[in-house]
Order: C-alpha cells, then sequence, then structure tokens
C-alpha cells in the first residue's frame, strides 16, 4: 500500500519569500477592520473595497459591517497581498544580553557591582501617563512581576509625570544615578521625539551623558528610534522590570561604570 | 560651494546638523563626500544616530541611502554592517556595543551605500575620530541625529554644515525665520581671553566660577560650591560673592532658561561665558529677555559654520519654492554665510 504523501508546504518553506497566511499556505491573505465615515450599505462596502483596492491589495471582501450610528460604518474585510519579505535579511536592534531573574539580577549586582544601583525614572515633558513607569517601577510591579522598588541591590525613584528634562538632568546629578529611565506614552504630533533629544543634549552638555545608561520607553518606541536619539535603549509594549533591570546592569558593567 | 569652505579652512572634522529631522542632513553628507572624493580626500564617515539604507523609525518614510567611495572608513554596528550595496571590510573593533551588534571600523573596498549605526554619545565619537585618523582619514564627516547639536562641539569637529529646509515649517517666511533663529546661536559672541580662562577654570573643576573684577582688567575667581546650576541657584550658592562683585558666570555645563532667569535680576552688563554653542538650551523668548536687560551671553570657543544647506521638499508631502526659499533664507542668515541648495546644485 503506498502512503499518500501529506501536503505540509510549511515545511519546506523558503524564508526568503514569506507571505501572510489565511486560509492556505502563501495564500496572501490579510484582514482589515476599520470604520469609516459614511452610512452603511452596499455603497459602504464598496468604499471600502476601493480604499483597499488603492492600497495595491486584490480580492477585496467585506464579511461583516456594523452601524456605527451617526452615519458611520465599521468594517471587517479580507483581501490578499502579492507582497513578499525576505526573512533572513531582517535586522532589527534588539538587547542581546540575557534577561535575569530578579533573584539572579540582585545576585549580579552584588557580585558585579559591589553596590547598590541607582535607577530613576518618569514620564517627561507634557506626559502625564504613568501607567508604563509605574509598571516598571513600583513596588508591587506588574503582571506576576515585582517593580524595581522591590529590588534589594536598586534605589529606584520613580519622580512621577510631567517632569521636565532639567528636572530630570539634576536628580541624576543629585541622586548621581546609574541609569535613566524615560516612559513617554502619550505621544501626538511625536511630541516625545524633541523632548527625548534634548535630554540626551543636557546630558552631554552636562558631561553626564556617558556616565549613565539611558533608556527610554512607551508604545511607539524601539530600540532603533532609541538608537537614532542617542539612547542606549529603548523598550516597547509588554516590557517588564527585570528586562530593563538585565540591560541595565550588563550594560553597566560592559561599559565599566562599576 | 561648501566643501571649499571646508578646504580653506583645513578642516579635517565636519559636524552635519540639522535644524529639525528630515531637513536634508544625509543629503548634505552625500554632497560633501562627492566633493571630497573628487579631491582626492581620505574620508572617514561616522554617523550619530541611524544612518541610510533603512525607513525613518517614526515616519515609516525611507530616508537617502549614504554612498561611500573605495578607501572611506566608516563605523557602524555588526548587524547592519553587510545591509548596503557597498564591500566593506573590518579593520578593527570599537569596543562599543549596541542594540544592533558591536560596533567596528571598517573600511570600503567596493563603493555603494552603507547603513551607520551604533555610535551614540560623544566620547564614543571622539574615540571613532581618533581611530579613523590613526587609520589615514584626513577628513571626517559626523552626521548628526534629529535636531541634535552634539556633533557641532569643538571638543569634536572643527566646524559644521548646517541643514534647513521646507520640514521646518510649511511657509518660505516661517522657514527663513526659524532658520536665522538657529543660526544665530552659532554666532554667539566670543569671550575675550581673560573672562575665558574663567571658563577653562569651570571646565577644569566640572562646575561654575564666578568672576570678580579686580584692578584694570583683571578677574578674580571664585569656584562655587556647588558644580550645576541645575542643582542649586548661583546666588544661593556659600560662596556668592555678592551681587555687586560678581560680574561673570562661567558654567561648565549647560545653560538654560532656568539660569538665565537665576540671574537676569543682577546689574546691568552681567555676563554668562559658557564653553560654546552645544552647551546652550536657552529658548528665543529667554534668551532676547536676558538681552534687553542688558546682559550678555559668550563663548570661549565660536563654532565655525561653512554653510547652510537648504531642502525645498518636505518629507510630509509638500514642497516649497526651490529659488525663493533659497534667496529668503540668505536673505534672513546674512550674506556672508555661505546658502546652498544641494539637491539643486544636484539635478
Amino acid at each position: 500500500m503506498s502512503e499518500t504523501k501529506r501536503y505540509e508546504p510549511w515545511k519546506d518553506r523558503d524564508m526568503t519569500k514569506v507571505r501572510p497566511y489565511g486560509d492556505t499556505f502563501d495564500d496572501g491573505m490579510i484582514q482589515l477592520s476599520f470604520s469609516i465615515p459614511v452610512p452603511p450599505g452596499e455603497e459602504a462596502a464598496e468604499a471600502a473595497r476601493q480604499l483597499v483596492t488603492q492600497m495595491g491589495l486584490h480580492e477585496p471582501a467585506v464579511v461583516h459591517q456594523h452601524d456605527l450610528g451617526e452615519d458611520f460604518t465599521f468594517v471587517v474585510m479580507y483581501a490578499k497581498t502579492k507582497a513578499m519579505i525576505d526573512y533572513t535579511k531582517i535586522k532589527v536592534a534588539k538587547v542581546d544580553s540575557p534577561r535575569m531573574s530578579f533573584y539572579e539580577i540582585n545576585e549580579y549586582i552584588k557580585e558585579q557591582i559591589g553596590r547598590k544601583i541607582t535607577i530613576i525614572g518618569a514620564c517627561t515633558g507634557t506626559d502625564a501617563h504613568t501607567v508604563g513607569i509605574d509598571a516598571i517601577m513600583n513596588m508591587k510591579g506588574y503582571n506576576g512581576e515585582y517593580g524595581l522598588e522591590r529590588y534589594p541591590m536598586v534605589e529606584a525613584y520613580n519622580l512621577g509625570a510631567q517632569v521636565e528634562n532639567e528636572e530630570m538632568v539634576a536628580k541624576a546629578i543629585e541622586l548621581n544615578a546609574d541609569a535613566i529611565l524615560v516612559s513617554q506614552v502619550v505621544t501626538q504630533k511625536d511630541v516625545h521625539i524633541p523632548n527625548l533629544a534634548q535630554l540626551v543634549e543636557l546630558l552631554e552638555a552636562e558631561g553626564l551623558r556617558e556616565k549613565l545608561i539611558l533608556i527610554c520607553g512607551g508604545p511607539r518606541l524601539g530600540h532603533e528610534l532609541a538608537l537614532e536619539l542617542g539612547y542606549d535603549a529603548g523598550f516597547g509594549p509588554g516590557t517588564l522590570a527585570p528586562d530593563v533591570a538585565s540591560f541595565v546592569v550588563q550594560e553597566l558593567v560592559k561599559r565599566g561604570l562599576k | 560651494m561648501i566643501y571649499r569652505a571646508i578646504q580653506q579652512a583645513n578642516a579635517r572634522r565636519v559636524a552635519i546638523v540639522g535644524i529639525a529631522k528630515h531637513a536634508g542632513k544625509t543629503t548634505a553628507m552625500n554632497s560633501l563626500i562627492s566633493d571630497a572624493t573628487a579631491a582626492g580626500r581620505r574620508l572617514g564617515i561616522v554617523s550619530i544616530g541611524v544612518d541610510g539604507e533603512r525607513r525613518d523609525a517614526i515616519m515609516g518614510v525611507p530616508k537617502p541611502d549614504v554612498y561611500v567611495p573605495i578607501g572611506a572608513l566608516v563605523a557602524s554596528a555588526g548587524d547592519v554592517l553587510n545591509t548596503g550595496s557597498a564591500v566593506l571590510s573590518i579593520v578593527e573593533s570599537t569596543g562599543y556595543s549596541s542594540t544592533l551588534g558591536d560596533v567596528y571600523l571598517a573600511r570600503v573596498e567596493r563603493p555603494g551605500t552603507v547603513l551607520l549605526a551604533g555610535v551614540r554619545y560623544a566620547a564614543q565619537v571622539h574615540a571613532v575620530l581618533e581611530k579613523m585618523e590613526r587609520l589615514g582619514a584626513d577628513l571626517c564627516l559626523v552626521d548628526g541625529a534629529f535636531d541634535r547639536m552634539m556633533a557641532a562641539s569643538p571638543e569634536l569637529t572643527h566646524g559644521v554644515v548646517l541643514a534647513t529646509g521646507a520640514v521646518v515649517a510649511p511657509t518660505v517666511e516661517d522657514v527663513a525665520r526659524k532658520s536665522a533663529f538657529f543660526v544665530q546661536r552659532f554666532a554667539l559672541p566670543v569671550a575675550e581671553e581673560r573672562v575665558g580662562h574663567l571658563l577653562d577654570l569651570a571646565v577644569a573643576r566640572g562646575g561654575m566660577v564666578v568672576g570678580c573684577p579686580v584692578g584694570e582688567s583683571g578677574w578674580d575667581p571664585v569656584v562655587l560650591e556647588r558644580t550645576s546650576s541645575f542643582v542649586a541657584n548661583p546666588l544661593t550658592d556659600p560662596m556668592w560673592p555678592g551681587a555687586d562683585r560678581a560680574r561673570v558666570l562661567a558654567v561648565a555645563g549647560a545653560v538654560t532658561d532656568r539660569l538665565l532667569a537665576m540671574v537676569e535680576g543682577l546689574p546691568r552688563g552681567f555676563v554668562v561665558v559658557l564653553s560654546d554653542t552645544t552647551h546652550f538650551f536657552a529658548t528665543q523668548q529667554a534668551w532676547r529677555k536676558f538681552l534687553r536687560r542688558g546682559h550678555q551671553v559668550l563663548v570661549r570657543c565660536p563654532v565655525r559654520v561653512f554653510g547652510l544647506t537648504v531642502n525645498p521638499h518636505s518629507v510630509a508631502g509638500y514642497d516649497l519654492p526651490r529659488h525663493q526659499l533659497a534667496a529668503a533664507v540668505q536673505a534672513a542668515v546674512g550674506a556672508e554665510l555661505l546658502v546652498q541648495d544641494v539637491q539643486g546644485e544636484e539635478a
């Protein structure tokens, strides 16, 4: 009896030509959902299809629409893309140093640095949304991980919201900080960019930049943007205290800032 | 032509600083690279930030490529060293790491595009430039990031090429006005030698020094206890000699609106002296107010401006009239400054 060969194209997939998987392998199918300011109906569906075609997608199909009232419609649809990505050529900025646990980090500080380290954090500029910095700094932490205030070998200072860059630099001098964490959550019109850039410039002018680890974080920040701004790292959504602390302590040792 | 100005000044290290992101720094640098290559210079190229070959990290718009000639030295991170079309060979490690891998010095074996990334702060730039010069580079270009001025510091480079453009404002008049203010910062008057010595002392002590006049033209330096205006008002410092004696405040660090406000109530003619314009953070309003009170802001080291490039295209999706823009910017910054439409020249 001959064995029928199972159809498993993903087994020898070509990583240089990667497309989304919808119903079948390599079909390029994408789900989209959005609201458009037109009343629901056939015209709304056609408007959505035309819009998606203009984006370069093909075979657009509206599978659901919902009346939002006030002549607005929410649309869910599928469409296909012919675009593909060479996964083997992708290089992203990321933290290579291993992530350690709460206990490992404190132990590492004791052994490798031999003193408590000081980390200050704040939401700077006009930003009053402390949810990010609190998740990293607060005693109770977030998602099962203690915040930096709980770390016996870390002196953590959460300066809160709407902290001016000058205030941040003043605290860094006063407390002789080893690391600065800047959180930027609300970033309309990219206000976070000049604000983050100014902090680096102030630190350079005060002669502090090379003496500390400078980190930014927030939903619209990443390591690449951080690098571009002159920060050592930029942590995005989902970051927890050990991610940040592991990077800080290993970077301190690597740069000889003990 | 801006390159000629650099050559005439015998500058070996030049910074490229933009008045805003996407003002045309990379285009300006490419123009300098091409002129310098034609003149047979051995180039060293370093970027503070991320340059070339990739999409902008915020807007997702494509950024211009950086083209490098054969024999040039570049500094970049290991993960992206092979991203461009240029063929590079690693010469040595810089000893710095980044989130894109360890940073290397590499020589261009076959010309093409490169991605420059990984160098982040002044101390690293300084070390990289020294290595490049040791390896034979006789003209080093330092591309700044966003509107960061740090690359222009006289401790790093011998002068600067500024880049402005339509991205700064949607009208010709506003671009000209904002560019003029930016250029003004590079024209801060230079302190005379004896006042400059007060700043040298402040830098040596890493703090602030007050100058009190003695005799005809001498200065009695008083070193303040607090090292930075960020943590204390100089006027409340235990060593503050009093408003009647103090005539100069030399600041090793940054001069901000807050510092100007602290000393602006002193008798007319007070002088704040700082290292150079990269330490000057005052806003236009605070600076003007300070000057109106009869005070002065002086620098120890001037930053030489070789020229200003103008880019009529904005990434926001509009273009300003090319000739009108260049003319308006030239009129606003004054005739002595070389203004060049780099793209227009290439076209």
